[in-house]
């Protein structure tokens, strides 16, 4: 009886335990929706834990800005206080202010001109224009179907009213200033022009995506002529594909996939006049080996920054390329949509659609830290992230998928390595060491950070002409092992063996004098000794 | 029955006649042909202690080189984890290899070397290889990336002249033409590779019948404890 009792008693009292063991961390951390898949890619490749970069502040949905349920964010683009965000399926401009409160909400266009419903070369049998009914049953009041932002400094909103064929130039009020429509491009048959996404370099002439376009982006004079294609992206031809052409037949090479370039998805651009473009059809197989090889250009980069005549200029000198995540399925391949640039540091941002995350490059193309991730209900996460803004200290993605504007703030480890890399770019290294220390206090596996103070230390050395030099030499071959710089740690070794060299050229002189003479006086003595030893024999 | 000290006193004497037939090694180095053939056929130059003692340098210079080398030229990771064994079999299981393979073959093919002759040459060729290893340590640690090329270049150098003196030595001991000497070396090159094949082959075989017996033995354990 007594044992009975001592067992369910020794029970009871394990059972407790065991259950507020289980149930205690539970207490402990409250789900916490600021929770983000937080990691970096150390200088293997490989993903390591990283402190929280950005933390979602608000989440902001159809209701919350007092809309309808058609809501269907599809760019958006800060320009000032203001955010602009472009509603595909309401068919209006909704902008905020500062505190994401509706300023003003654009659905009626006042003094628009007529659509252009012709297409341009195409005429009916009778040789009168061949006009498109689609395009009579649309309404010239209003947008159908915008995909795409830009505004320029004066407050002017450039929309690309997609399904409406045109661009349109309003203010905040809905007071159009202009249309582009019925732009002609003779290269492409029957071509339609239909403006995907938008922007406006500075000589003022416009720069778009047009819907199924792919030799690049359309450059389009301020009164509507097409001048030219922009940046074309090459087109992906690799051996394998040539030996298949090689030695497929006719009938094969019709089944075979046409080698089409790549479309661009998004565009934006930098107040210096650089164009971020991003690519996000890029097969998974294509970018895993351009990531293994470290050769993503051309065709194979997801994100780039094109120079006023064509070119990419994007800087790729990291350990790895800036393509996103690193490690994915074939099955999933990244799909970089939209880039948001800071224009201050030059440091930019990318977001994968197809995983919700984004990550943010410095100039030089060095991850510095992500953020986002992939879920269907919780803040913070995106089902399919479509457009992204950057607005200070603020990150600011659309969601179609959520039909949500997320709103993210930077974190303070984010802020430091932020106020880094802008202090590097304005060319105060030693204000941005400081700022490095700071973060590898935060993340011990920030290797770029390690990178910044190495090179602080040996910019150190190279202007002070004193014995501290030595010191700051050797401080920078510490940090550049730590950050697997080889290629700055062999610089630095070399300035530091060179300064030792010189400083102690008379002893290392002496020395190799001393062992000449030795060896010389050596060998006499030997053939002496030698030459009385026969004498004796 | 003989006493430890009879043993102790032999492995003295022994020790002692190696390491004075060691330095012929150098002579070898400067007069390949000339030093093979006395190697092979001078009775007083035999020196199978010496050979299996150079083997050890190498492996010992190969770890050295591993462990010790600059920066610049390696894995600074990789240099945190050390198997010996590994390392030995690395550096020195080729020329085993090597000399099973070669032994297999030049038996068949007229070669006058006996396995002893074989072993001794190919472990007199490694020298070279240990002297570069023993180079390049401080070495590495002296140059920057921009110099590699010295570093790469004594590297590099010391394999082509123990691979050299290899051939040579093959040529010398089984009395072969140059002909003869690389189609025999290309052959034990193919033989190593079949070794290689067979030894993982029966490692695999190996631990599929350990595991089926393990398994058998659970088995049964699990039956008999029903």
């Amino acid at each position: 009886m007594k044992n009975g009792f001592m067992k369910t008693a020794v029970t009871l009292v394990l059972l407790t335990v065991m259950t507020l063991t289980v149930a205690l961390p539970a207490f402990a951390l409250p789900i916490n929706s600021d929770i983000a898949d937080n990691y970096t890619y150390n200088y293997n490749r490989f993903p390591v834990q990283a402190p929280l970069a950005y933390k979602a502040i608000k989440v902001i949905g159809a209701d919350d800005l007092g809309l309808d349920r058609q809501f269907q964010p599809s760019d958006i683009y800060v320009r000032g206080e203001y955010l602009y965000i472009v509603d595909r399926g309401g068919n209006r401009i909704v902008v905020l202010d500062e505190d994401y409160q509706v300023v003003s909400v654009i659905t009626e266009l006042k003094n628009a001109p007529a659509l252009y419903a012709y297409i341009p070369g195409k005429t009916n049998s009778d040789g009168s224009p061949y006009q498109d009914p689609e395009m009579l049953s649309h309404n010239k009041n209003t947008f159908f179907g915008p995909e795409g932002i830009y505004v320029d400094e004066e407050g002017l909103i450039y929309v690309a009213d997609t399904q409406n064929r045109r661009i349109v130039m309003c203010d905040i009020e809905g007071n159009v200033s202009g249309v582009i429509q019925g732009v002609r491009v003779d290269v492409i048959n029957d071509y339609t022009f239909k403006p995907v996404k938008i922007v406006v370099d500075r000589t003022g002439s416009f720069l778009a995506i047009g819907y199924a376009v792919n030799r690049g982006l359309l450059e389009i004079d301020n009164d509507g002529t097409f001048r030219s294609f922009v940046g074309a992206p090459p087109v992906t031809y690799n051996a394998a594909d040539w030996f298949w052409r090689v030695i497929a037949t006719d009938e094969q090479k019709k089944q075979l996939v046409k080698y089409v370039p790549t479309e661009y998805s998004n565009i934006n651009i930098d107040d210096r006049g650089f164009i971020y473009a991003t690519i996000s059809t890029i097969s998974a197989p294509e970018l895993l080996t351009a990531i293994a090889n470290d050769s993503v250009s051309g065709s194979l980069a997801p994100v780039k920054k094109l120079s006023p005549a064509g070119s990419d200029v994007l800087r790729r000198t990291g350990k790895f390329p800036p393509v996103g995540d690193l490690i994915f399925e074939f099955n999933s391949s990244p799909q970089i949509v939209d880039v948001a640039v800071d224009n201050e540091s030059g440091r930019y941002t990318i977001i994968d659609s197809r995983s919700g995350r984004f990550f943010t490059y410095d100039p030089d193309g060095n991850l510095l830290y992500m953020g986002g991730g992939s879920s269907t209900d919780q803040n913070g996460r995106f089902r399919t992230a479509n457009s992204i803004a950057i607005r200070g200290e603020h990150i600011i993605i659309s969601d179609v998928g959520n039909k949500s504007i997320t709103v993210y703030e930077t974190t303070e480890y984010a802020r430091l390595i932020n106020s880094a890399v802008t202090a590097n770019a304005a060319g105060r290294f030693e204000e941005a060491a400081e700022f490095w220390k700071k973060v590898t206090t935060f993340n011990s596996n920030m290797y770029i950070a390690y990178i910044g103070l190495g090179k602080a230390e040996m910019r150190q050395a190279m202007a002070n002409y004193d014995e501290t030099r030595f010191d700051h030499y050797e401080n920078a071959l510490g940090y550049f092992s730590k950050a697997i710089e080889k290629d700055n740690y062999s610089k630095a070794y070399g300035e530091l063996r060179k300064e030792e060299l010189s400083k102690n050229f008379s002893f290392i002189f002496i020395g190799i004098i001393v062992i000449i003479v030795g060896i010389i006086v050596l060998y006499f003595v030997r053939k002496s000794l030698k030459k009385k030893k026969r004498g004796a024999k | 029955m003989k006493s430890i000290g009879y043993y102790a006193k032999r492995l003295g004497t022994g020790t002692v006649t190696m390491f004075k037939r060691l330095p012929f090694a150098f002579y070898i180095l400067a007069h390949p042909f000339d030093g093979f053939y006395e190697l092979k056929n001078d009775p007083r130059r035999h020196n199978l202690p010496g050979a299996v003692f150079l083997f050890l340098v190498l492996a010992l210079t190969s770890i050295l080189k591993r462990q010790l080398t600059g920066y610049l030229f390696t894995d600074p990771f990789a240099q945190m984890n050390l198997n010996v064994p590994y390392e030995i079999a690395v550096s020195v299981l080729p020329f085993i290899l090597f000399i099973i393979a070669n032994w297999c073959f030049t038996s068949l093919m007229d070669g006058d070397g006996k396995f002893r002759d074989i072993f001794t040459a190919t472990a007199y060729s490694t020298i070279p290889l240990s002297i570069c290893n023993l180079l390049a340590i401080p070495l590495s640690n002296f140059v920057t990336v921009s110099e590699s090329g010295v570093y790469n270049f004594i590297v590099a150098f010391g394999y082509v002249w123990c691979y050299g003196m290899v051939f040579i030595g093959m040529l010398v001991t089984h009395q072969y033409t140059v002909k003869k000497a690389i189609a025999t070396a290309i052959l034990s090159i193919i033989g190593m590779a079949v070794i290689a094949f067979i030894i993982v082959l029966i490692a695999f075989l190996v631990t599929q019948v350990a595991g089926f017996i393990i398994q058998l033995y659970t088995e049964i354990s699990f039956r008999l404890n029903e």
